[in-house]
């Protein structure tokens, strides 16, 4: 066996077994599989849970192709990369008519999750807690839809095909860049941390199409649009999130909350009059007992927990 | 044959996934006890259960299946502590914990999977992500990868393994974990004596 012997022989054999069924079982085999499994109890339950295993593997199919197939660190060697690369197309499409193989791809995140996404031409999408982007890739066209939630976009560069997101009625259409786009309830930020984006909006032909570039932040709501300059300090800040964290640095203690409960079951509520509290500091997203122990220790505030909420009052 | 598919479909979607909380749990309260060989045993009776329908929580199944198996064990061996065993009955049994992480189980669980096969050395990676995602054969894999078959089957054979002792170690995020990290960090592999004997 190649395999490293380690821990317990008997898996190793239930291993063998699995492997030797897979690819199909002389009579022989059968009669010695059937007395091996007989012999111990340890030895169906090796094999039973091997068995397991295997077919638990078998859900890899239901994930999307761009997540397990593009490997680029992977030493594959060219010629297998290619044939690899056929295969897929031949197994995703399904079809005949030459379809790409990537059409319409739904991604999304559930609560308190954050994901990266590569895409197939070698952009990548990373969507913050409770997000969704579908992504739609032709020869011609790189064209993505956040349908909710907050995403950061890298963008790799590809000149012929251009790459854009449509999040509402806002369009942002990129060549080499990266921008962060948030949907709100009421309003679209489009932050750009790297090159420059165009954006404009579609419900409102009116209103121009802007050029933006790196370390701008436009807010559009209803027609109007603001634009702001953030340092590349405050970027890092606000895309914290990719690594799980939240980072205020002086912003309302009512920003932070909001924040904290896009990530968290469990709320946090804080009485109107404390809400304009400035709160600098780097906090665990998903540790929302942890951030109120230290603001309420910072701001001398009252702490009130229960299984769903936890409420910070003034004392 | 199909029985046994059937079964092992339940076992991955049911049992699979709780292991390392399972195995984790037995080390605290049981430290005389051969992990491995409770866990197996434990696989045994679930899979000679004649209805899985039956089983509403496959978690807290698991859990009270091992605890069984323990004091089964115990009693054939007369080699467990008998305060381990009553540490097992004070002990607490984390088998209802609906934490956010579990919420999103369905989704973590495909990471998972995809963590497993990712982190397979090289060639066994390969063949895994065409059998697995491709849906090739081990024959049309060889036909692919210019091998013989008795080579494919043998890297099957050998990432199933590795498969396998990662589920032992798998509790909150294993597509993280890297197995060669898993194996070197793995206590089993330090020589430990056996903790008992089957008559």
């Amino acid at each position: 066996m190649t395999g490293p012997r380690l821990i317990n022989d008997l898996d190793q054999i239930a291993a063998d077994w699995v492997a030797r069924q897979d690819r199909g079982m002389t009579d022989k085999d059968e009669h010695e599989l059937r007395d091996w499994r007989q012999q111990d109890d340890r030895h169906e339950g090796a094999y039973m849970r091997a068995q397991a295993a295997w077919v638990l593997l078998d859900r890899a199919r239901a994930l999307p192709a761009t997540e397990m197939v593009v490997v680029r660190h992977n030493r594959m060697n060219r010629r297998f990369m290619l044939t690899a690369g056929a295969g897929m197309a031949a197994a995703g499409a399904g079809l005949v008519f030459g379809v790409p193989y990537l059409t319409h791809k739904r991604y999304s995140s559930g609560l308190g999750e954050i994901r990266r996404v590569p895409l197939s031409d070698g952009s990548s999408v990373t969507l913050n807690t409770l997000s969704r982007v579908r992504v739609r890739m032709t020869p011609l066209e790189r064209s993505l839809v956040l349908e909710s939630g907050e995403a950061l976009f890298e963008v790799a560069k590809d000149s012929a095909r251009p790459f854009t997101v449509l999040a509402g009625s806002v369009k942002v259409q990129a060549v080499g860049t990266a921008f962060n786009i948030i949907r709100a309830y009421d309003a679209i930020d489009v932050m750009i941390t790297e090159g420059t984006v165009d954006v404009w909006d579609e419900a409102y032909p009116d209103l121009k199409t802007m050029r933006a570039k790196a370390g701008d932040l436009l807010t559009l709501s209803e027609g109007r649009v603001r634009l702001s300059q953030s340092l590349p300090e405050a970027q890092f800040n606000r895309l914290a999130w990719r690594s799980g964290q939240i980072i205020m640095d002086g912003e309302p203690l009512l920003q932070a909350v909001q924040r904290f409960n896009r990530f968290n079951k469990r709320t946090l509520r804080i009485d109107p009059r404390i809400a304009d509290l400035k709160v600098v500091g780097n906090f665990k997203a998903q540790d929302p007992e942890g951030f109120a122990e230290a603001i309420s220790a910072a701001f001398d505030l009252r702490v009130q927990s229960s299984k769903t909420e936890i409420v910070l009052r003034p004392s | 044959m199909t029985n046994d598919l059937m079964k092992a479909r339940w076992i991955a979607q049911h049992i699979l996934p709780h292991e390392g909380d399972v195995r984790a749990w037995i080390r605290r309260s049981l430290r005389s006890i051969e992990v491995d060989d409770l866990i197996q045993e434990t696989y045994c009776r679930i899979a000679r259960l004649p209805d899985h329908g039956a089983v509403q929580n496959g978690r807290a199944y698991f859990f009270a299946t091992a605890k069984n198996v323990a004091i089964d064990l115990n009693r054939r061996a007369r080699v467990v502590r008998m305060d381990a065993l009553a540490e097992l009955e004070m002990g607490e049994m984390p088998d209802d914990a609906p934490s956010p992480e579990r919420a999103t189980a369905g989704r973590h669980e495909l990471r998972r999977v995809a963590g497993l096969i990712e982190n397979l050395p090289g060639r066994c990676q390969t063949i895994f992500k065409l059998h697995k995602i491709e849906g090739l054969t081990q024959r049309e894999i060889a036909k692919r990868l210019g091998l013989s078959e008795n080579v494919v089957e043998k890297q099957v054979s050998r990432g199933l393994r590795l498969i396998l002792a990662s589920l032992e170690n798998s509790q909150t995020d294993p597509a993280t974990a890297k197995l060669s990290e898993i194996n070197l960090a793995d206590p089993k592999l330090n020589d430990r004596p056996q903790t008992h004997k089957r008559s």
